[in-house]
């Protein structure tokens, strides 16, 4: 059983609801889409997927497993990861801020290092290595974070609005790497106002308004 | 301003040639104030951390504490600590009383306001998705916190090297617990309110040339190690 | 290349403020007293001169403190040290009475003098009724600085003013809070009076710090006498007292006087030794010319 289950989910914020779903499945093996206009919960959907906020009311299971937050999150964090529609890089190295992940898991720094730079091989900015993170654009600094999460190795990626602000040579090429990382057995769920490119390729598809689920297809 | 250019040019040459009395305020100075910045930030840097990290009640009540503490004259800290440290006060028995330690006392009663209200400001600017960012890819929260002091390395930095300052810069709490022993607690300034209490002003400009290169070749070190 | 620099950098934060403290020595390294005493005794230049010949025969490290008068007894009560070498003989008696201190000797003497600018507008030089001169000033409104600061000098200056039955108030007079130098660079700079010790006021003369003349000497009322007091063991039984005791023979003993005597500051006397036990009579003591 490869998906997230959704049961009785309810997220607000102060009063208000972000997110009302009462009966849910995800697939995570290959892609899964989720679409609907700004302000539709995307964002506060896929935080909590991936383990940051815990919904006020309801159950999330991942792969069979109950999902946790805080401390005891630490084991579906390290599965599930999270490239945020706004990332931030640490005061490191590009090579650094890639290799953190690796680290994180416990990796000596040589290790590290290399699975770092494959991962920047991967999405073609191996050469941003040496630069610090501060002297990035803001298609390089996208492309870092997505390599910084593929080089955590986590089972799934959950990417918020990937191809925002990414020029069109670039935002092409990430398509390509998104679905080929897909085709290879990674879980992706992407969110995203501007669903065109992904539509032909995502196994599922759902739309979400007001935080609640329009369609599921 | 010859009258000052005088004993200037005098202290800055018995300066340059080692006189022992200029090295041995050169050393207490940095003795102390070392002393204390290192074990005040040891101490207030985790309650930096935690007031820039963590809610709890009374949370608004300490931070007002620390500004408030900030603007306390050094001569206050100097008189309080005195009436703990005095043979009638209830710590006498300890005998740290005109001392290189009673001075250390002191400085880190100064200087720890000082660094848990710069250390929370530095903390609490780093970026709030840091904290998210490090959890996401699968840090630990011991690595989080870490992570997010070093994002903050720069401003925790900057407030170190204040206290510092502070600390060489100190007058009231040297003078009421240290004593002013020549060669023992008489750190720069002291021996600078000394020189000007006797008249030599020119003499006590000297020694604050020697103070401030004191803290700039400290300074100096600090970005050394920042860099490597 | 780096890591060997860093190493010793690393080194001069961590090791060097608990190297220095070791070798600073709080005690047990050479036994030391802890002495509080006037400024004026220390600022002389004189308790430098004396203490190392006292360190030497004794092995003894002496601490010197200086503080006001009044500061120096205080911290003789609350037992902070464990002797004082002071100069304000009634304030040195209740000090005794009081069961705070032990073993009073005189120690030295030297005197007071009313310093005031060339000019000297309440015309008071030569003078030798020194509390018909204090109510000249008083009269013409000259301008008078006190030193303010419950120091002898202080102490001193205020029995001056009782015998000349008047007390120093109105714009003429200000009380500044300060030590005897910076009162005489006040009063030098604003052409004032002021009373000093002449100790000081020969140092900052010496110095061409101040132009201001010796105007009113040699009243009787005017000797200001040294005394050295013990702190009482019976009531600070952790003080150095058989130190103390070593200390107070050592000024009064046949070598200190003698040191005393020989002590020079520009060629001039600051300080004459009274003998041991005999009560200081200091009638007209000037330094000779």
């Amino acid at each position: 059983m490869s998906t997230f289950i959704l049961k009785g989910i309810q997220v607000s914020f102060e009063h208000s609801k972000a997110l009302e779903i009462d009966d849910l499945e995800i697939p995570v093996n290959g892609m899964a889409l989720v679409t609907g206009p700004n302000g539709a919960g995307k964002t506060t959907l896929l935080r909590m997927l991936a383990g940051l906020h815990p919904p006020n009311r309801g159950t999330l299971r991942y792969k069979g497993e109950d999902v946790f937050y805080g401390r005891k999150g630490l084991s579906h964090r390290r599965r599930v990861t999270l490239v945020a529609q706004d990332p931030v890089l640490f005061r490191k190295k590009v090579l650094a801020n890639v290799a953190f992940g690796v680290r994180a898991r416990g990796f000596k720094s040589e290790i590290a290092a290399a699975r770092a730079l494959e991962a920047l091989k991967m999405m073609g900015c191996e050469h941003l290595a040496e630069r610090g993170a501060s002297a990035l654009s803001g298609g390089e600094l996208r492309r870092v974070a997505l390599a910084r999460a593929l080089a955590t190795g986590a089972e799934t990626l959950l990417l918020d609005e990937p191809t925002a602000g990414v020029d069109a040579e670039n935002s092409e090429r990430l398509q390509q790497l998104i679905a080929s990382l897909a085709s290879s057995g990674r879980g992706i769920v992407i969110c995203t106002h501007q669903p065109e490119w992904a539509q032909s390729q995502a196994q599922f598809r759902m739309r979400l308004d007001h935080g609640r689920i329009v369609s599921v297809t | 301003m010859e009258f000052l250019l005088d004993g200037f040019r005098d202290g800055i040459l018995r300066a340059l040639y080692g006189d022992p009395q200029v090295l041995s305020a050169a050393r207490v100075t940095l003795q102390v104030s070392l002393s204390s910045t290192l074990l005040a930030s040891v101490i207030s840097l985790p309650l930096g951390y935690l007031l820039a990290t963590q809610r709890f009640p009374g949370k608004g009540a300490v931070i007002a504490l620390c500004q408030t503490l900030l603007g306390m004259p050094t001569v206050v800290i100097g008189l309080v600590v005195y009436g703990f440290l005095s043979r009638r006060g209830p710590l006498g028995f300890m005998d740290l009383l005109f001392a290189p330690s009673a001075i250390i006392i002191g400085l880190v009663i100064l200087l720890a306001p000082v660094l848990i209200v710069f250390a929370m400001t530095a903390l609490a600017s780093v970026d709030n998705r840091i904290r998210e960012t490090t959890l996401t890819l699968g840090a630990s929260t011991g690595l989080s916190a870490w992570t997010l002091v070093l994002e903050a390395r720069f401003g925790l930095l900057a407030a170190i090297l204040a206290a510092f300052g502070r600390a060489a810069s100190e007058v009231g709490i040297a003078v009421i617990l240290g004593g002013n022993i020549e060669g023992y607690t008489r750190t720069i300034t002291t021996a600078i309110a000394l020189e000007s209490m006797k008249g030599e002003f020119g003499f006590g400009i000297a020694l604050g040339v020697v103070l401030m290169s004191v803290i700039l070749v400290t300074n100096i070190l600090v970005r050394l190690l920042q860099k490597s | 290349m780096h890591c060997s620099v860093d190493k010793w950098i690393w080194a001069f934060f961590f090791v060097l403020p608990f190297m220095v403290h070791s070798s600073s020595g709080k005690l047990g390294a050479q036994p030391l007293i802890k002495l509080a005493t006037s400024t004026s005794t220390d600022n002389s230049g004189l308790l430098k001169y004396l203490h190392p010949t006292f360190e030497r025969m004794t092995g003894v490290k002496v601490h010197t403190i200086a503080v006001g008068t009044g500061k120096a007894l205080a911290l003789g009560r609350n037992g902070d040290v464990d002797a004082v070498l002071v100069h304000a003989r009634a304030a040195e008696d209740k000090f005794v009475a009081d069961g705070h201190g032990v073993n009073r000797r005189d120690v030295m003497a030297n005197d007071f003098i009313i310093v005031g600018p060339r000019a000297d507008p309440a015309g008071i030089r030569g003078e030798s009724d020194v509390a018909a001169a204090l109510r000249r000033i008083a009269e013409k409104k000259s301008r008078w600085f006190s030193r303010g600061d419950d120091s002898g000098t202080h102490k001193k200056e205020a029995a001056l003013w009782e015998a000349a039955a008047l007390e120093p108030s109105g714009r003429w007079s200000a009380s500044l809070g300060q030590g005897m130098g910076k009162t005489l660079l006040a009063a030098d700079e604003k052409q004032g009076y002021t009373l000093t010790d002449r100790g000081t006021y020969i140092a900052m003369s010496a110095g061409k710090k101040i132009s201001l003349e010796v105007l009113v000497e040699g009243d009787n009322r005017l000797s200001n006498p040294y005394g050295v007091i013990a702190v009482n063991p019976k009531r600070h039984p952790h003080v150095r007292f058989a130190m103390a005791k070593k200390y107070i023979a050592f000024l009064t003993s046949e070598q200190g006087q003698l040191l005393i005597a020989g002590f020079r500051m520009n060629g001039k006397v600051l300080f004459y030794p009274v003998n041991g036990d005999a009560p200081v009579t200091g009638h007209g003591i000037r330094e000779p010319s």
